[in-house]
């Protein structure tokens, strides 16, 4: 363990719980997000993992603290740079936004402004924030968007968003959330529309970002194989809760949460060609009445009564009563 | 090159657009065949020509030079597919069907789905009235849609089940070849597995050939049996799966695999 991981996190989330008004249930309430943990350390690249409906982006949200009705932080702490986000008033978060911690979305059209250049975008931040002059900031951006993969004239930020490819666009929102250097990146599914290549360039960008400036990313995922390639940990949620966390390289070869190797098992490979793929059959179901005891028994090969009755705590790094041995079983 | 009778002969296939910024060409000389109940990837950079290909194919776009031609069985002959129009080519559509990478993009908002799995069998006077929803159930109970979630509206499926509709409509009008723009890049790997999976099957059921683009080269190694590279509108490498993939003899193919492999 070196000095940086003992130091304190720069992103602790503690039993977050963020329940959403479910009116048409019989519960009334969808318990989206339901007594999430992690940290993210300086210079980490974490992978939170979830499938649809796990929770994912509504913790990332909750960090961002853009939880609006019908959705409540009902419990949890998130400590950020030492200081507590929850409860913090709107005007203080607006200067926690986009500078110290930056959204990168997936989808890049909701990040950029259709009607304005990129120069025009990307140029606002830096000045306002940092107070750089307008040639500054267009050098900062023209310089970012080369390591980003652009050819290296300032051309690109006469352009609007419309005369980018969808890969373009995307790496063009990412620009945006860095150009502030950012203490933390949280990047929601930020490479699902690009090929390897750029792919490869994205992750390669945010790694040298964390190695070299000590920012924080939280890469939020449905893609282990991508997430195996940028982030030493991972956090795997099911049904808005934590079932799984270790370093990446150890739950990909021996996952010890049924629904992790399901997931890993899930992936077509060319070692299997041609053979049905083991999907995990039906989904997780309906917040607002998870399945009793462990939320993943009415999927799983091994449950028995006890995984149906009481729900299992996180120990040692799985949340299961009969976790894979180190093997598999 | 398979000795397979062929489904699709693609011959020479040229497109350029004409852009503010000067001509851009998207396909040149593309030339391939793939055979009946072949599965094809095609794999490259965006901007490679791959929509561009999948819309010749679609006959979305017109070829300025060369062509595709399609022998379908239920045709009896040789169609001259990128020449066809009109009521000609909306008739021969039936043998050649689309599944895009957003189900939601592709299904009507305002009408059931199973009307969207209905209306081609309609259309190309394959069935009508009660016989005509009775096999588009058949079709839905096929890809695993049961008669109620058949009965919804799109926005309320979930993704997994609104392409699971796109599959069944697109097998509605007993097509011979299935064209796929990254079909599963928009699920999560549970989906994608399910849906993969019941590609083989319907695939299999039917000798229905697969040509498919996709980023995914572990997708590409695990479904395709044949590998197109294409890059700046021209083939780079093309054969058999394991070896594009395993040993890729260009350059460009090398790129994209070390790429994936990171």
């Amino acid at each position: 363990m070196n000095a940086r991981e003992l130091r304190t996190p720069l992103l602790a989330v503690r039993d977050l719980a963020v329940h959403f008004d479910a009116p048409h249930s019989a519960s009334g309430v969808a318990r989206a997000v339901d007594g999430v943990g992690f940290e993210v350390g300086e210079g980490e690249v974490l992978a939170l993992f979830g499938e649809s409906g796990s929770g994912k982006s509504v913790t990332a949200r909750a960090i961002l603290g853009l939880v609006e009705r019908p959705g409540r932080l009902v419990a949890g702490s998130i400590r950020f740079a030492g200081r507590e986000l929850v409860g913090l008033a709107e005007s203080d978060y607006r200067r926690v936004r986009g500078r110290e911690i930056a959204l990168v979305f997936q989808d890049p059209a909701a990040a950029l402004n259709p009607v304005l250049t990129l120069g025009e975008q990307l140029c606002e931040a830096p000045r306002a924030h940092l107070g750089l002059t307008a040639a500054a900031a267009r050098e900062r951006a023209t310089a970012l968007l080369g390591e980003l993969g652009f050819d290296g004239d300032s051309g690109w930020l006469a352009r609007f968003p419309h005369q980018l490819s969808g890969g373009q666009r995307q790496r063009a929102a990412l620009a945006q959330a860095l150009l502030c250097e950012p203490k933390l990146v949280l990047a929601d599914e930020p490479t699902t529309a690009l090929d390897p290549t750029l792919v490869a360039t994205v992750v390669e960008l945010l790694r040298r970002r964390a190695s070299e400036r000590g920012t924080g990313v939280l890469w939020i995922t449905h893609d282990l194989r991508v997430a195996r390639s940028i982030a030493s940990r991972a956090v795997v949620l099911y049904a808005g809760r934590v079932v799984e966390t270790g370093p990446l390289a150890e739950l990909s070869r021996s996952p010890r949460h049924p629904y992790t190797r399901a997931l890993f098992d899930a992936r077509p490979s060319a070692t299997r060609r041609g053979s049905p793929l083991l999907a995990p059959q039906g989904s997780a179901g309906d917040p607002s009445a998870w399945p009793s005891g462990c939320r993943f028994h009415p999927r799983c090969p091994f449950a028995d009564a006890a995984c149906a009755a009481i729900e299992p705590a996180l120990a040692r790094g799985v949340a299961c009563h009969h976790p894979l041995a180190e093997a598999g079983r | 090159m398979s000795s397979r009778e062929p489904i699709l002969v693609v011959e020479g296939l040229a497109k350029t657009y004409r852009t503010a910024a000067g001509p851009v060409e998207a396909l040149r000389d593309v030339s391939f065949e793939l055979a009946r109940g072949e599965r094809l990837a095609v794999v490259g950079e965006s901007g490679s020509g791959k929509s561009t290909l999948v819309r010749a194919l679609l006959a979305l776009v017109r070829p300025d030079a060369g062509r595709v031609r399609l022998s379908p069985r239920g045709a009896g002959r040789m169609l001259e597919w990128s020449s066809l129009a009109g009521r000609e080519l909306a008739r021969a559509r039936r043998y050649v069907q689309p599944v895009f990478q957003d189900p939601m993009a592709s299904l009507n908002p305002r009408r059931p789905v199973i009307a969207a799995v209905e209306e081609p069998l309609v259309v190309h006077g394959l069935a009508r009235g009660d016989a005509a929803r009775a096999r588009a159930i058949a079709l839905c109970a096929e890809v695993g849609l049961e008669p109620a979630t058949a009965a919804r509206f799109p926005h309320e499926l979930s993704l997994g089940q609104a392409q699971r509709a796109c599959l069944a409509r697109a097998l509605a009008s007993e097509p011979e070849l299935l064209v796929l723009d990254e079909p599963t890049s928009a699920l999560d790997v549970g989906l994608q597995a399910q849906i993969v999976n019941l590609l083989f099957a319907s695939a299999r059921a039917r000798e229905l050939a697969l040509l498919f683009v996709s980023h995914d080269l572990d997708l590409v190694g695990h479904v395709a049996e044949r590998v197109l590279v294409l890059e700046r509108g021209r083939i780079v490498e093309a054969g058999a799966v394991e070896q594009v993939l395993d040993a890729p003899r260009h350059e460009h193919t090398r790129a994209l695999v070390r790429a994936w492999q990171l």
